[in-house]
């Protein structure tokens, strides 16, 4: 049943990664591996709009960014006035970055011609790699595009207070220095464990647009659910209220890239992509979270947790022995990497969720630098591959990391010592394949003999229940749902 | 312990003396100072623990990451847990072997003991142990914590980093609690809370 492989995600040159010619071999082209596209796993799956093309995607997108926008108003904005786009790094990481650049530029050239102003100004925040959205901005032309008005900000730059129902916190001056900001986010599900699909579109709010110390507090001082009230507070707060005309989101699924969607009312955004999330990742991630042992490999120019493929994390797999969408699990702060309650090799708490034990082994092939992982080579079995060594070995946030892996000299090596030190030959492959997976032979037949019942399961058991314990009720679910497509047949 | 192999490094002619690099340090090991040639970034070296949080945020690029010839170590050593830790753990709700910075994996029981020691900032706690030198962001809350568990004034922080103490899931007030708490699970998140970290009885 061996299909072709899908394409794996470029190499970055990056700051944060090694040189592309250092990275001598993909997963992708290890012996028995096979494509494994989401909609061979879920056939009701809706369609994407992926292509290779990036100037066919640049195009549709931009049709329906300028669709999406029609049905929003802008009146706020007079002739002449500042507008900030606020965006997020992790918008250029998503397939390609290509999309969610292009819907920046049209909204530029929308808000131009519709509001007649051209102080329109780029704010792009980061997470732990400071330099990386200058990078993106350099990549697209963005810089260009806003005529210099491009800014990458960093969680250390001037903080602004903002007045909430929780006290004082700090949102990123830079980001709120224009009289209106417009919202451009996406819903990739990415940290569940953080946001639990409980406010996913208002999080930037106390991450990508707030300094270190509000988000350290969202981080470590509040539950992983009551976290996100904090995003919710200062979203809401008269100050950002004073100021918020509209977001825009890149709408994205484990198939890939499906539109654009825009709304006045985030609230009202959040909760549609909260059904839309649980319809379309809750189904992946569920089966992902039923395999019960697997090698993993880790093959994209991200860090650790944040490599991808199929639109989930690796992330997303490592705490997949918690049904993260469910609110009544609790779980400590930071909990999916739990690496705050350990210390050594147990935890201080018994009861902690675990690192999900079907990780057998991890084989770091490719990865970036600039984000703590120490832990995960002190909890899993780790292998890194050639040079990648030395990236963690130069890392400021990851001086320990080689303490605890293995250096194997190259992939078909490390995969052959997992698998005979493990006894699965189950391989899942996190190198940002846009709409699927590259696995191995084994895992493809279990994951397509298993995928209808996940399918029945979550859309009748946990569906049910995750809806419930956000208020949805299953009637709003499904016109939500039937909006989302007849928006999408509308473009 | 952790040892210091970076410094970070300022290339005069580009510098032009802004002082972005001196509200990021998190050990306030740069300053500005007046020479012939203008203002220019001056780094202490024997404080610099290259964590290049000033090299990413220099709007210039003036500022790069070289190895040290002079190799140092920082960090409390062997910690044994006291009863003065203990409290000032407990104070903060967190275990003495718990860990705040995630990169260099340092225990709440160092960060309470450099302040036993006399450590009096997040700076002083950042020199003492090598907290908030990798990713300069997630630790903050743990270290002003712990600070303020030890009965600390927070003064004014010398840069961007922090403004003070900040909401915890232990001191959310009654009428957000009332308002929020069904929706966002927060009385649920205090009882959970209260039950894996210690001090968590005081509710």
């Amino acid at each position: 049943m061996i299909k072709a492989t899908l394409n794996p995600s470029p190499a970055r040159v990056s700051s944060y990664n090694m040189r592309p010619d250092q990275l001598k071999m993909r997963a992708a082209e290890l012996p028995d591996m096979t494509g494994m596209k989401i909609e061979d796993l879920f056939r009701d799956s809706d369609l994407s709009i992926n292509t290779a093309d990036a100037s066919e995607i640049r195009q549709e997108i931009r049709r329906r960014t300028i669709k999406a926008l029609s049905n929003v108003d802008l009146s706020k904005i007079q002739p002449g006035d500042s507008v900030n786009l606020l965006s997020s790094h992790h918008g250029f990481s998503i397939y390609g970055g290509e999309a969610y650049a292009e819907i920046l530029r049209t909204l530029r050239d929308e808000i131009e011609r519709r509001c007649h102003t051209s102080d329109i100004r780029l704010r792009a925040g980061v997470g732990l790699r400071f330099s990386e959205t200058s990078e993106y901005i350099k990549k697209f032309g963005l810089d260009k595009y806003f005529h210099g008005k491009a800014l990458a900000t960093a969680p250390v730059d001037p903080g602004v207070a903002i007045e909430t129902e929780l006290g004082t916190l700090y949102g990123i001056k830079a980001a709120y220095d224009a009289k209106w900001i417009i919202h451009v986010h996406n819903n990739d599900i990415r940290e569940l464990h953080y946001h639990r699909q409980l406010g996913r579109l208002f999080k930037p709010f106390a991450m990508s647009y707030a300094t270190i110390e509000t988000r350290s507090s969202f981080h470590q001082s509040m539950g992983p659910r009551s976290a996100n009230l904090l995003a919710r507070c200062i979203y809401e707060s008269p100050y950002v209220q004073s100021k918020y005309v509209c977001g825009v989101m890149l709408q994205v699924g484990p198939a890939g890239i499906m539109g654009v969607d825009a709304d006045n009312d985030l609230a009202a955004q959040d909760k549609r992509f909260c059904v839309y999330n649980f319809t379309w990742y809750g189904r992946i991630i569920t089966l992902l979270s039923s395999i019960p042992d697997a090698i993993i490999i880790i093959d994209y120019p991200g860090p650790i947790p944040y490599t991808t493929a199929g639109g989930i994390l690796f992330g997303n797999f490592l705490n997949g022995n918690v049904d993260e969408f469910d609110l009544e699990q609790p779980t400590p702060p930071f909990t999916r990497y739990t690496d705050m309650l350990y210390p050594d090799k147990e935890p201080l708490y018994d009861k902690l969720p675990t690192p999900n034990p079907a990780i057998r082994s991890l084989i770091v092939n490719y990865s970036s630098n600039g984000y703590p992982g120490t832990f995960f080579a002190q909890q899993l079995p780790t292998m890194v591959v050639g040079d990648q060594g030395d990236v963690f070995r130069n890392c400021p946030q990851n001086k320990l990391f080689m303490n605890y892996a293995l250096q194997v000299e190259d992939l078909p090596k490390a995969v052959d010592f997992a698998v005979k030190a493990t006894k699965t030959r189950n391989i899942l492959t996190f190198d940002g394949s846009v709409g699927g997976f590259n696995i191995s032979e084994e895992l493809a037949e279990l994951m397509l003999k298993t995928a209808p019942a996940i399918s029945k399961e979550v859309n009748e058991k946990l569906m049910p229940v995750w809806l419930k314990q956000r208020g949805i009720t299953i009637d709003q679910a499904a016109e939500w749902m039937s909006d989302f497509r007849s928006k999408r047949s509308a473009v | 312990m952790k040892t210091i192999t970076n410094i970070s490094d300022v290339e005069i002619k580009k510098c032009i003396g802004c002082g972005a690099c001196v509200k990021v340090c998190p050990v306030a090991a740069i300053s500005i100072k007046q020479t012939e040639n203008g203002k220019k970034a001056l780094v202490d070296g024997a404080l610099c623990q290259g964590c290049g949080i000033c090299v990413s945020r220099c709007p210039k690029d003036a500022l790069l990451l070289r190895t040290r010839s002079d190799v140092f170590e920082v960090g409390m050593g062997e910690v044994n847990v006291t009863p003065e830790i203990e409290q000032i753990c407990t104070n903060a709700h967190m275990y003495p072997e718990q860990v705040i910075c995630f990169c260099h994996r340092i225990k709440a029981k160092e960060i309470a003991a450099a302040i036993l020691k006399g450590a009096e900032t997040p700076e002083d706690v950042s020199r003492m142990t090598g907290a908030r030198c990798g990713c300069g962001v997630l630790c903050i809350t743990g270290v002003l914590r712990l600070l303020l568990g030890a009965g600390k004034e927070l003064k004014k922080a010398p840069g961007n980093q922090w403004y003070g103490k900040m909401m915890t899931v232990w001191d959310l007030p009654e009428n957000v609690l009332e308002k929020y708490g069904e929706q966002y699970y927060l009385q649920s998140d205090q009882a959970f809370m209260s039950k894996i970290y210690p001090g968590g009885e005081k509710l």
